[in-house]
């Protein structure tokens, strides 16, 4: 379809608000996610694309091709709306079919092309309602098939499914997937719900400030988040900050407020670092012992297949994940909440500020 | 039933009791008066009298001419609005709403001051042309009325139908724009059925106004041009009770079939707008140059025509076209008491309108009450009530209460109750429907609230809710008081000289060509109105256009 590449896109507006310098780079059929908190910036960056807003600086290439100042009913999109904007004058068909005759179709392909879509999302029973006499589920997939039927060649989804309840949001993250797969659309999703981003996406870039703080993979971000934001946006991430004691062929020694902690970098005696542990790598054991880092124990939330554990250390909130039951039923009947914590030094990941 | 339902209930049900013997009695009382007692021409030989064709046809004519007219000022003005962001818009709002509350009669003067005989157009081509005598007339005949008619609605279609184009989502225009529409298309396709409800719901309000306007036809028709209200006047006037009750009967059916449509359109487009979404708006900047000029052209065109009448006023109330001078005889006029003073009829309509101001909140929060009630049939039975005045004409109420409730009962000697109850009834339908503006947009949780933290009903009813509703019951009141100051067809059917309010002198002193005192009374007019409205502004904070 087309390969999309944003050079040092900039955008500043009057209330001083900058969005940019942004780079990306989204390949041909590849399903990239936005992801970011909201006022961040994402729904900027898409409108940008879209060319609802104009870019200031940079270029915005659709395979090599500039198409800043070029309006966007000419950049051959296909966009969801967070409000989804279906037309409330038309009848499902109509709104379907509104992208066809803009361009002009022959009626009889415009007539194949919205059954072929209203049958791949399963809405063809719904094409003579009117708008108002559908639901928020049916909304979005007649919302999808408008966006799809002029054949664009790139696809923006703007928080589609924000309004909609947990388990229809999921069973249409599903879809929208599959459909993506199915049409190898170039696709631009944005979102500031991480499950939402994770469940879906080739790729993530995760935005903040109205800068990529990091793109990768859900397992890249995840295993290995760049910096403290990502860190501790994606909730992957313990952030501790200390200062180096010892260095040794890759091993570190970092004293926290007086606890030494073994971990894994390459660091200079002295320097201040900040890594990051993820919940699942952090150890509990009951025993307290003074040699090693220890911390009491502020909550136990059940989830589902495992134990949220909020500990406090030196005023600092650590989440550990455990599956072990023994082990939480003892802690609940631990008088004293001190705990001792330990990870192993090769999973502390090194941040960057 | 509990005691304080039964007491609720007698409450609730006064003003449509009142309303009965004021409106709906009179009004049929005096069709089948005038029908069946014999007296004057029957409805056969009205409708089949030529004269009553005629009269019948000029005023759907110039009722759809006006129409359109306004239409197609007003849509232009209302794009913009919605649409152009740019400084003092929330004052330009304000504004736009002025020419709408101005008395009719005040127009009248407005109109030949700008576009008459020596009016300001005039004597600039006069200037020009070097000629003595006057080239150009526009505020008269089938022309100055259809004018004054756009003059009129044209603001008034700018303020519903931006209000309208304002609910349009703009993610709804995007989604047109990025699947290619054009924004020609983009108007046909998306904008404008959007619009249509309010644009209809405008037109037949346009044309509903313009089909029962009586004093601009009455002031510029020179007696050959006559809408159905004149003649039912001229009917009254010459007893040919026959003629003048038929007429009514005709009238009442067309008005009353728009006012109904009106009420349905209203309906549709309650239940269409969006929730918070607000229209895109660009700067002026962002247009192109033919764009520039176009917008430009027409500002100045509106604001020849909606302003410049207005600013003409004041030169109305100073200048003599009669004697070509300036002079302050308009106001000497003003504060001389006696009969031939204009002392008496400022007095009188700061006295009516402050009663009939009083009448309609009393009637009207009950009547918004009873609109909101659980009781069964009592919503619908209000709300006819509050909108049977808008189908029914100011002559026809005038017409009604003069035969039937004033000649039995005497007041006819001298009948200024019976100009108060016209007047209330006239300004009525606004009072009510500003105060049940303020009910609907009361949450109720705030009396759910009030309830759960132990209020009595009377507490809550003085304390929470009433509190709550003074800023729509001032803009109620602001709305009748205009409206009654202002009213002059039915006030002139029934006064006798010593009744005379300033709307109706200014008539009588336009009769006899004493234009600056004219000019005096409509400028002192305008301030009333301008002043009240630009209060009912600050109170209300620029949501007046739903009491429309």
């Amino acid at each position: 379809m087309v390969k999309i590449d944003l050079e040092g896109l900039v955008r500043e507006f009057a209330d001083g608000t900058k969005i940019g310098p942004i780079d990306l780079n989204i390949q041909d059929g590849e399903f990239l996610t936005i992801l970011g908190p909201s006022g961040s910036g994402k729904t900027t960056t898409l409108r940008m694309i879209a060319g609802f807003i104009e870019v200031e600086q940079g270029s915005l290439l659709f395979d090599g091709q500039d198409m800043v100042g070029i309006p966007p009913r000419e950049r051959n999109i296909g966009m969801v709306f967070q409000s989804v904007a279906l037309f409330p004058n038309m009848s499902v068909y109509q709104n379907i079919a509104f992208g066809p005759e803009m361009a002009e179709w022959p009626h009889k392909k415009t007539v194949e092309r919205v059954e072929e879509l209203a049958d791949l999302l399963g809405i063809r029973n719904l094409l003579f309602r009117k708008v108002s006499e559908i639901s928020g589920g049916e909304a979005q997939r007649v919302g999808l098939a408008r966006s799809l039927a002029k054949e664009p060649s790139l696809l923006l989804l703007d928080e589609p499914l924000s309004a909609l309840d947990p388990q229809l949001r999921e069973r249409l993250q599903t879809e929208i997937r599959r459909i993506q797969k199915k049409v190898k659309v170039t696709t631009i999703y944005v979102t500031h719900s991480q499950d939402e981003a994770f469940a879906i996406s080739d790729r993530v870039a995760i935005i903040n400030d109205g800068r990529i703080e990091q793109v990768g993979t859900p397992e890249e971000l995840y295993d290995r988040p760049a910096n403290e934001f990502v860190a501790r946006f994606l909730g992957s991430g313990n952030v501790l900050q200390g200062t180096v004691t010892q260095a040794h062929g890759g091993k570190l020694c970092v004293d926290i407020m007086g606890i030494q902690l073994p971990v894994d970098g390459k660091c200079e005696v002295g320097d201040s670092v900040k890594f990051s542990i993820k919940p699942e790598d952090i150890m509990i054991s009951i025993e307290s012992d003074n040699s090693v880092a220890t911390g009491i124990v502020t909550s136990i939330l059940p989830q589902v297949g495992s134990f949220k554990i909020n500990i406090d250390f030196q005023d600092t909130q650590i989440i550990v994940l455990t599956y072990d039951e023994d082990l939480v039923s003892k802690l609940r009947e631990n008088g004293n909440k001190r705990v001792s914590f330990s990870f192993r030094p090769n999973l502390a990941v090194n941040l960057i500020d | 039933m509990r005691r304080h339902e039964y007491w609720t209930y007698i409450v609730l049900v006064f003003p449509i009791i009142l309303l009965s013997i004021f409106l709906i009695f009179p009004v049929g009382a005096v069709i089948i008066y005038g029908l069946f007692s014999g007296t004057g021409s029957s409805f056969m030989e009205t409708i089949s009298a030529y004269y009553t064709q005629f009269t019948i046809a000029f005023t759907l004519v110039q009722a759809s001419i006006s129409t359109i007219l306004a239409l197609l000022i007003g849509l232009p003005g209302a794009l913009l609005l919605a649409r152009l962001r740019f400084r003092g818009k929330s004052l330009i709002r304000a504004l736009i709403i002025v020419p709408f509350v101005l008395p009719p009669i005040v127009v009248v003067v407005g109109f030949i001051q700008m576009f008459g005989s020596f009016g300001i157009i005039d004597s600039i081509l006069m200037l020009i042309t070097k000629s003595t005598t006057s080239i150009l007339n526009l505020a008269d005949g089938v022309v100055g009325i259809v004018l004054a008619h756009t003059f009129y609605n044209a603001p008034l279609v700018m303020l519903l139908v931006s209000a309208s184009m304002e609910r349009l989502n703009p993610e709804i225009e995007e989604s047109a724009e990025i699947l290619g529409a054009d924004s020609v298309s983009r108007f046909r396709r998306i904008t404008l059925p959007h619009i249509l409800p309010s644009l209809s719901a405008s037109a037949i309000l346009t044309f509903l106004f313009c089909f029962m306007s009586f004093p601009i036809v009455l002031a510029f028709g020179n007696g050959v041009y006559r809408t159905l209200e004149v003649q039912i006047w001229n009917a009254f006037r010459w007893s040919d009770y026959g003629e003048a009750s038929s007429l009514v009967l005709i009238q009442i059916l067309i008005t009353i079939s728009l006012a109904v449509s009106y009420i349905k359109l209203g309906r549709v487009t309650e239940n269409q707008s969006g929730p918070t979404s607000t229209i895109r708006t660009t700067t002026l900047g962002k247009y192109k140059l033919w764009e520039k000029i176009a917008i430009t052209a027409y500002i100045i065109v509106t604001l020849f025509l909606i302003g410049g009448p207005i600013i003409s006023i004041i030169r109305a109330a100073f200048f003599d076209p009669i004697r070509q001078v300036y002079t302050l005889d308009g106001f000497s006029y003003l504060v001389r008491i006696g009969s031939n003073g204009g002392f008496q009829p400022l007095i009188n309509s700061l006295f009516y309108g402050g009663l009939a101001t009083i009448l309609s909140i009393i009637i009207g929060i009950p009547l918004a009450y009873a609109h909101r009630s659980k009781t069964r049939g009592l919503p619908s039975l209000s709300s006819t009530m509050i909108l049977l005045p808008l189908g029914i004409s100011s002559i026809t109420v005038a017409y009604g209460l003069m035969t039937v409730i004033a000649v039995p009962t005497g007041l006819n000697i001298n009948p200024w109750p019976i100009i108060v109850i016209a007047q209330t009834i006239i300004g009525l339908p606004f009072t009510a429907r500003s105060i049940e503006i303020g009910l609907k947009s009361i949450d109720p949780n705030i009396l759910d609230q009030a309830d759960s933290l132990g209020a009595t009903r009377i507490q809550r009813l003085l304390f929470v809710e009433v509190p709550l509703l003074v800023p729509s019951i001032l803009v109620g009141a602001v709305f009748a008081f205009a409206m009654a100051i202002g009213e002059m067809s039915a006030t002139l059917f029934i006064a006798l000289p010593q009744n005379y309010t300033l709307a109706v002198a200014i008539y009588d002193n336009l009769g006899v060509r004493h234009f600056v005192e004219a000019g005096a009374c409509s400028l002192i007019l305008v301030a009333l109105c301008v002043v009240a409205f630009l209060a009912m502004e600050k109170i209300s904070e620029g949501s007046t256009g739903g009491t429309l």
